[in-house]
């Protein structure tokens, strides 16, 4: 079975070390990124798909549900699910993300690791 | 009584009969006056004629009577004979006889030279009067006369003379007999035909023989220019009078003349006209005033049976008086025979009528003043009372005076209140705006004074404003929200507004009275706290986020396995974080529930099943303290439109209370029924309880009770607040019982018919 793939998009560098550390132990691709900009570039101009995109909500130039609409709207990338994890519980950032096509949003602080680790791992297997 | 301008009847009869009568009176006067003078005047002068003329033939009679005189002695026998002898001496004494009989001046005889023979007057004896006419005429034969001075005497006298003749009719002397002219004019002189009238005995060539008045004596009467006399004389025929103007005196005068029988003589009478009209005057005056008196003798007459007349008109007047005055028994005295006296014998009935029935009256006024005598005192009593009462109105008005100076610092206090204070009349025309209206619209007071608020207003949907209305000025209720306005300067600001209607008795809209506040800078700061505490939310929960992380993965094993100390060290760092988010997100929940900025989101709710669910998520802590957990919730519990995530915080929070604040092995009992309109949640422990002194501050903000901050360090204060807060926008209460060291029971309500959805911007944390 080909190894599922996670693109993890957070700012805080820490937090992303520790989600990607935590997902590789758990047997899964990861490609990392700062910015929204520079993950949808990758997204764009790379032929790799992810299986499931991990999505930090406040971005520096954007927001979440930017990002997924972007996403949503190119047919190539359309049907990768993102997952937004978050520290923000904002109405307007919940239902903006939900409304844009986000497969969940989940509350950091709420949330081990290792629970956040099963649940990627769940979708991005169901492929 | 009498009407003004009152003038009596009996005034206005005799002045206006006085008035025609002295009219007439007048007339009558000046009319009789001016005939009586021209009568009188007319009767003067027929009367001077007829006297003038009466005189000359009295003065012609007594010429007569001397003329026969003269003729009888001169042919007396003795005379005649003596004279024929020449005895002249013896006839002296006949002739003093007759002198002295008559009163002659003298009477003597001449023999037929002319030489006076025998004589009473001895100065005339010899002297010869032959060149006197009188001796001519006589011996002419008749009677001579002569009128002139004596040449002896030197006195006018008048001479009568006649021959005497001898038995052979021979003259053989003169007989002359002088009489005195005053003899002639003595009646002259005593006359009392008037005082001023000047006689006169003139000869027909004018010559003045006789006048009282001694210039005139032997003057012609052209020396007094009276030619116009003398030619009446000339050319006379009859007595006449004449009127003259005497050029001397300028005055008129009126000359009577009548001849002395066929003698040369003529009887003159000057009369001055002054005197004629004078006794004519005083003539006529006595007529005048004879009328005038009669006139006045009228109006007295007239006054005085007017006076008669009328009286009984006073009496009737002073009998009406005296019936007014309320002497209705009185009888009148009027004994006129006339309509008067039928009238007042009219009113006199008329008067006994009004007395019957007038003491018909007074029975009934008596019997009415006894009652109102009791009336009186009634009103006594009432008098009393009302004293009392005013006494009672000055210790109000004494209240008022306090209440006027309290209402007098009531709006110093409202004019200078910080908030903006109007009050519009029904309309929501504005009657007063304090101060503070001016310091926040920008417009003046006299500005705002009589417009409406939309002077500031209209910046807000047509919408709310019809719904504004709709809520002060229909349902009559109190508005209060948030509204945005515009100040003068065109500067938008936004206002939290209290607006209330003040009614009448009946229930009508009377004013508005509209509060405002400036909440501009409030929202301001509070959409900085908001945004501050999301920035701090998501800053302090990323590095809360990495250390959780970590722990995990370290705990975990991820970095390798760790000693048991290091482990048990671990744990305690990863409790404190856990403890640092609860936190962090309690703070962000209320300062959440503070700005009103949560969303409410209802959902049916199972709510046996939202409780079982918030029971095994406490039941780790169960367990640990090894305690038990009864729940005994109402069976037939219909679904309610709840947010799960509020309502699951309430359950939360109690339930995490009781488990901390409860020794190991304590007991927890929930109980829900269903009520009429609510459901209501019993949550009760075993507990610490709350002592007394710090129960009013339960649900306060930060508040530990303090026997448990020591027991328990875990814990925030900030719990029972959120939870009050949740309920009661819940439209639910919340209320506890609890005994130190016994335990505490928590009570609370929802609503059946739910929570309402409310738009806001942020969940609650869990």
């Amino acid at each position: 079975m080909e190894t599922s793939r996670v693109l993890i998009v957070e700012d805080d560098p820490i937090l992303l070390k520790a989600i990607s550390e935590k997902l590789k132990l758990a047997g899964l691709e990861t490609f990392s990124f700062y910015t929204g900009e520079s993950a949808l570039e990758y997204l764009f101009e790379t032929k790799v798909t992810p299986n499931v995109i991990w999505l930090d909500y406040h971005l520096p130039g954007m927001t979440g549900t930017d990002f997924i609409k972007r996403v949503k709207a190119n047919s190539k990338l359309k049907g990768i699910p993102v997952v937004v994890i978050s520290n923000s519980a904002e109405e307007k950032a919940v239902s903006g993300a939900i409304a844009a096509g986000a497969e969940a949003y989940l509350l950091k602080a709420e949330h081990r690791l290792e629970e956040l680790v099963q649940n990627i791992k769940m979708i991005a297997d169901r492929r | 009584m009498l009407p003004s301008g009152f003038t009596s009847l009996k005034s206005k009869i005799i002045s206006r009969f006085s008035l025609v009568i002295v009219i007439v009176g007048i007339l009558t006067v000046s009319i009789v006056f001016f005939l009586s003078i021209k009568q009188s005047t007319d009767q003067t002068k027929k009367y001077l004629l007829d006297s003038v003329q009466e005189k000359s033939y009295e003065l012609q009679s007594y010429f007569e009577r001397t003329k026969r005189k003269v003729l009888v002695y001169s042919g007396k026998e003795l005379v005649v004979d003596q004279f024929s002898k020449k005895n002249y001496s013896l006839v002296l004494p006949t002739l003093e006889l007759l002198k002295d009989a008559n009163e002659y001046m003298a009477v003597y005889a001449m023999d037929a030279t002319g030489r006076t023979v025998v004589s009473t007057d001895p100065r005339f004896l010899d002297q010869n009067f032959s060149f006197r006419s009188y001796f001519a005429q006589a011996l002419n034969g008749g009677v001579g006369t002569e009128q002139n001075l004596g040449s002896v005497s030197n006195e006018l006298g008048f001479y009568f003379s006649h021959a005497i003749y001898n038995k052979d009719q021979k003259i053989i002397g003169v007989l002359v007999i002088k009489q005195s002219a005053d003899k002639y004019v003595e009646f002259i002189k005593t006359s009392h035909l008037f005082s001023g009238a000047k006689p006169m005995l003139v000869k027909s060539d004018g010559t003045i023989l006789y006048s009282n008045i001694d210039q005139r004596l032997l003057k012609n009467l052209t020396d007094f220019e009276y030619g116009k006399v003398l030619a009446e004389i000339k050319s006379y025929t009859a007595p006449l009078t004449i009127d003259v103007d005497d050029e001397l005196d300028k005055k008129q005068e009126l000359f009577t003349i009548s001849r002395v029988g066929d003698s040369d003589l003529f009887f003159l009478l000057e009369s001055n006209y002054d005197a004629i009209y004078a006794r004519a005057g005083s003539f006529a005056g006595i007529i005048s005033a004879t009328v005038a008196l009669t006139t006045i003798i009228c109006i007295i007459i007239l006054y005085l049976g007017v006076q008669k007349t009328l009286n009984p008109l006073k009496q009737l007047g002073e009998y009406v008086a005296s019936l007014e005055q309320g002497n209705t028994k009185s009888k009148h005295q009027i004994n006129s025979k006339d309509e008067i006296e039928q009238a007042a014998s009219l009113i006199q009935h008329f008067a006994e009528s009004i007395n019957g029935f007038n003491s018909q009256l007074e029975q009934k006024v008596q019997a009415k003043t006894s009652e109102l005598n009791e009336r009186v005192k009634e009103l006594e009593a009432t008098k009393t009372a009302m004293v009392n009462v005013f006494q009672d109105l000055d210790d109000q008005k004494i209240i008022s005076d306090i209440r006027a100076q309290e209402l007098q610092k009531f709006k110093l206090a409202v004019d200078n209140a910080s908030d903006h204070i109007v009050i519009t009349d029904a309309n929501a025309n504005i009657l007063y705006a304090n101060q503070s209206v001016s310091n926040i619209t920008g417009y003046s007071r006299d500005e705002i004074i009589g417009k409406t608020p939309s002077l500031w207003g209209k910046q807000m949907p047509d919408e709310f404003y019809k719904m504004f209305w709709d809520t002060i000025k229909n349902k009559k209720q109190s508005f209060a929200g948030e509204v945005t306005n515009k100040r003068k300067n065109g500067e938008k600001y936004v206002a939290s507004v209290s607006i209330a209607p003040v009614l009448n008795k009946v229930g009508e809209v009377v004013f508005f009275v509209g509060i405002e506040r400036d909440v501009t800078k409030a929202k301001e700061i509070d959409r900085m706290k908001t945004e501050f505490i999301s920035l701090a939310s998501h800053q302090l929960r990323t590095p809360l986020t990495a250390i959780k992380w970590y722990i995990e993965m370290l705990l975990n094993g991820d970095a390798g396995k760790l000693s048991k100390e290091q482990l048990a060290f671990l744990t305690q760092v990863d409790e404190s974080n856990e403890r640092m988010i609860s936190l962090v997100n309690s703070l962000l929940n209320v300062s959440r529930i503070e700005s009103g900025r949560i969303l409410v989101e209802p959902k049916p709710t199972d709510l046996k099943q939202l409780i079982n669910g918030v029971i095994s998520e406490v039941q780790p802590k169960l367990q640990q303290k090894n305690m038990s957990i009864i729940t005994d919730i109402h069976q037939e519990m219909p679904l309610i439109n709840l947010d799960q995530n509020l309502v699951r915080q309430v359950y939360l929070n109690l339930l995490t209370n009781s488990i901390k604040y409860t020794p190991d092995k304590g007991e927890i009992h929930i109980f829900v029924s269903k009520r009429k309109d609510d459901i209501l949640t019993q949550i009760s422990d075993t507990g610490y309880g709350i002592p007394d002194k710090d129960k009013d501050k339960v649900f306060s903000k930060l508040y530990r009770g303090e026997n448990i901050v020591q027991i328990e360090t875990d814990g925030n204060g900030l719990g029972l607040y959120l939870v009050k807060a949740i309920v009661e926008s819940s439209k639910g209460k919340i209320w506890f019982e609890s005994a130190e060291g016994k335990g505490t029971t928590f009570w609370f309500t929802l609503p059946l018919t739910g929570m309402k959805y409310k738009k806001g911007e942020v969940r609650i944390d869990s």
